[in-house]
């Protein structure tokens, strides 16, 4: 069971963070003007933290069980792996 | 009291007739039979096919077959055993049947997501048998659909990854299933670490197929995109890569072989116990080993691609890794083996299939890290070593356990007793056999007989003779078995509830079970192997309250 | 239905899971469900960061093809729509059955448009002969066909999946009606909202790989 009600005001906040952080995605490639690779980087950070953001609050990770954000977490682990070592590969070819 | 043969649950109200009873049934124990039935089926199809082209390669030369008829032999053979008979596996068939019996539930989470399953892979199965009648024939691709032949062939690709994908599907569900059954509806007092080993090993391979299947679902749908549309992911005329190909769909393949042995292992763990008349050695060790071989198993999927062009830095990491991996199988082999030492061991047909098994996967597992060796992977790569390492795990190892887990269930399931005399022939025809017709061919592969081929040089034809008569003795002894199943449901004893005096919570229940399993779910607050001179420890009143 | 209960040895009773109404195993379930799109993304992502390795500059000059204003509202759309969904779903668990109704349909009104501007994108992008298997794509430079290819394949795949949500909240919008979600049992609605948010996800990798890369 989720440990705290969400509330209206608190999606309202998460969707204003989220809005901001779109917006720094419109406007990053003309404040920093990098290459494909560099802005790639840093655009997905930006996504990261509103993925963060979504699965936190929006998804109740935040409230749920250790369980699942176990399950989570082992998911997205596994995922890297295979950039990784498949990133190794593709590098070093 | 009327069994699940006699009433059942269905989706979509009641019916009368007793055809829709089956097929629309949300009944776990119908469900495990409906894919039994199918499965096997298809596994005796796949054999024939098997023996077909053993016939073939008999001598060398050409006997009966054209060389394009023998590359669909050997795909159909490959897709229907991997994709249509061993993923769906013992989690379907045997999972579905005892895994609620075994936690102390009255059916899985979600029955009517368990029919889909099923309904799925029909679906999944007629997808890939069509493609035996229509367009230019089977596909002749080797199961494997490796890019750029798949995206240019013009043997009927489509439907085989179409039917895969579907598999996928259906695999993806039951391990969905699966997980969130283990999790919610075990009996009250039943922690992780009480439920039975061939839990641990059904929640293992459930998590492999939640996390592996897609990959491969949506690399098989790449390819029906590239056949399609054009689309040029792999295709290296457009600057796809076919690397990128292998390296994905091996990423699900590999953790495919783990969701194989990995119930298997399972039933060893059930059946050590029962026929050593004492606890398994190393419970703890075991649970925990099955986890880490399917974590580990998603690390090693590039022993596979030694010879296609990846570097040497991921080969290196690779067969690092494919050692590793080694090393809770190994775990597990030794606490087997210490269950056995001073136990009182009964070799009964279930033990005589388990004992072989283990033997057998011994030989598969040790020429496995063979292969994962680099030097050795380049000489033996693509030749009969490969194709006999994996039919000693799999045919060995997993059917094995799979023929080890029938007998041993089949009281259960049928509510008789097959002839014990018969069983032990059957088994003896079918280990020589399988060793007759698999051990040759490490040999002829080791001197360079090259796998997949429809034609051998004559030095190996010694070999290949070798294996012809193996493998009729194998099929002589899978009948065997087959006839001994039959006859023990038309005349066979009534085998009562618990006919091994076994341990497990399903040994507490009648044979063959009632609709709801349990008439009171028992509290369950004691190991799942207690044995005290040979004989149970826990006992249960008629209310499933403990008595002892 | 009463709560059945196992006794143990001193006769305590312990109350077993049903899973008729279980909340949990359901959420549980669909949980699971959403790990596999995130495995089947992923595979997906993983091909888009190969290929963006190997073809870089031709990845970004094709990505100033299309359309990122186009882009960029649909980016606003979803985010906006998910917000109403979650607050859709809230509404119902309060009661509030008309304003949750109001929410979730104004979440599938937004999907539409969603859907309708990525068809316009589309068409313009097909009306150049860009896309995969045709004779105008098929001779360009190798980044430009593999940049093409992945984005009809995954920003279709990701539509199909609105598609999907349309769909769903339909049906839960039927539910509704039927009394099969109602303030005490909230479950399909709130497993819904949950993969509206996980198509969400996806978006959020997906707009600045595609369309922030050629800016």
């Amino acid at each position: 069971m989720e440990t705290s009600a969400p509330t209206v005001a608190l999606y309202t906040k998460v969707l204003a963070g989220l809005l901001l952080l779109t917006l720094l995605t419109f406007v990053q490639p003309a404040l920093y003007h990098l290459s494909p690779g560099k802005t790639a980087g840093l655009q997905l950070l930006i996504a990261a933290m509103k993925i963060g953001l979504v699965a936190a609050y929006y998804m109740h990770l935040r409230s749920e069980t250790a369980y699942l954000k176990g399950y989570v977490a082992m998911a997205l682990m596994i995922l890297l792996i295979f950039f990784v070592i498949v990133g190794i590969d593709v590098v070093h070819s | 009291m009327p069994s699940f043969y006699h009433e059942t649950n269905t989706v979509f109200g009641t019916h009368r007739n007793p055809v829709l009873q089956w097929i629309f049934t949300t009944d776990h124990k119908r469900i495990a039979l409906l894919y039994m039935g199918v499965m096997f089926t298809l596994f005796f199809l796949a054999v024939s096919a098997a023996l077909t082209m053993r016939a073939e390669l008999f001598y060398p030369g050409q006997q009966f077959l054209e060389p394009h008829t023998y590359n669909q032999l050997f795909t159909f053979h490959g897709v229907t055993m991997i994709f249509l008979f061993i993923v769906p596996g013992i989690a379907a068939a045997l999972g579905n049947f005892v895994l609620p019996l075994m936690i102390g539930a009255r059916d899985l989470s979600f029955p009517r997501l368990n029919l889909l399953s099923w309904w799925l892979y029909v679906l999944g199965v007629v997808t890939a048998l069509s493609s035996l009648v229509t367009g230019n024939g089977f596909a002749d691709t080797g199961w494997t659909f490796y890019a750029p032949y798949s995206i240019r062939t013009d043997a009927h690709v489509l439907s085989t990854l179409s039917a895969a994908f579907i598999l996928g599907l259906s695999s993806i569900l039951t391990g969905l299933n699966f997980v969130v059954t283990i999790h919610r509806l075990r009996a009250p007092g039943m922690n992780f670490f009480k439920m039975p080993l061939f839990v641990w090993g059904l929640y293992s391979t459930a998590w492999i197929q939640v996390l592996a299947t897609p990959v491969i679902g949506i690399t098989l749908l790449l390819v029906i995109l590239e056949r399609t549309l054009g689309v040029g992911i792999f295709d290296p005329s457009k600057g796809g890569d076919p690397l990128l190909y292998e390296h994905l769909f091996w990423i699900y393949s590999h953790p495919a072989v783990y969701l194989m042995i990995l119930p298997g292992f399972g039933i060893v763990s059930e059946v050590l116990p029962v026929f050593t008349r004492r606890t398994i050695f190393g419970y703890r060790s075991i649970a925990i080993s099955s986890a880490s071989i399917a974590g580990i198993g998603y690390l090693v999927w590039g022993h596979h691609m030694f010879t296609s062009g990846i570097s040497d830095m991921a080969r290196v990491i690779f067969s690092f890794l494919t050692f590793l991996v080694a090393i809770p199988t190994g775990v597990k082999i030794f606490d087997w083996v210490a269950t056995l030492y001073k136990g009182s061991i009964v070799l009964a047909t279930p033990m005589l299939w388990i004992l072989g098994s283990i033997v057998n996967f011994t030989v598969g597992g040790l020429t496995g890290v063979t292969l994962g060796a680099l030097g050795a992977d380049i000489h033996l790569h693509d030749t009969y070593f490969v194709v006999a390492h994996f039919h000693y795990t799999i045919l060995g190892g997993v059917i094995f356990m799979f023929i080890g887990g029938l007998h041993y269930w089949y009281p259960k399931i049928t509510g008789k007793l097959y002839n014990e005399v018969v069983g032990r022939i059957a088994f003896g025809l079918v280990f020589v056999g399988f060793n007759a017709l698999w051990f040759p061919m490490f040999i002829a592969g080791f001197l360079g007989n090259p796998r997949r081929y429809f034609d051998y040089l004559p030095t190996f034809a010694p070999y290949h003779q070798v294996a012809g008569i193996g493998g009729l003795l194998v099929a002589a002894g899978l009948l065997t078995v087959l006839f001994n199943f039959y006859r023990g449901l038309k005349n066979g004893k009534e085998a009562g509830p618990n006919p091994w005096r076994a341990t497990t919570l399903e040994w507490h229940i009648p044979s063959p079970p009632p609709l709801e399993n349990f008439s009171k779910i028992p509290y369950v607050d004691f190991e799942p192997y207690e044995y005290e001179k040979g004989e149970p420890v826990v006992q249960f009143d008629e209310n499933f309250r403990r008595v002892r | 239905m009463e709560q059945e209960m196992a006794y143990d040895i001193q006769g305590d009773p312990h109350p077993v899971a049903d899973f008729h109404d279980d909340y949990n195993g359901e959420k549980l379930g669909f949980w699971v469900f959403l790990l596999t799109e995130a495995m089947m993304f992923g595979a997906l992502f993983l091909l888009f960061a190969i290929y963006f390795y190997r073809h870089a500059e031709t990845f970004a000059a094709s990505s100033g093809d299309l359309n990122v204003w186009l882009g960029g509202t649909n980016t606003v759309i979803l985010l906006v729509s998910t917000y109403t969904m979650g607050l859709g779903t809230l509404m119902m668990r309060r009661g509030k059955v008309k304003a949750s109704v109001g929410l979730l349909g104004l979440t599938a009104l937004m999907a539409v448009v969603f859907l309708a501007i990525k068809a316009v994108e589309w068409s313009t992008e097909i009306g150049h002969g860009l896309y995969p298997g045709s004779g105008v794509l098929d001779a360009m430079d190798k980044g430009e066909i593999l940049f093409f290819g992945l984005y009809f394949v995954m920003t279709g795949l990701h539509g199909l999946h609105v598609i999907a949500g349309i769909a769903l909240m339909s049906w839960v919008m039927l539910l509704i009606r039927s009394g099969g979600v109602r303030p005490e049992h909230t479950i399909v609605m709130k497993n819904v909202t949950l993969y509206w948010d996980f198509v969400h996800l996806v978006w959020i990798v997906l707009f600045p790989l595609f369309y922030m890369i050629g800016v």
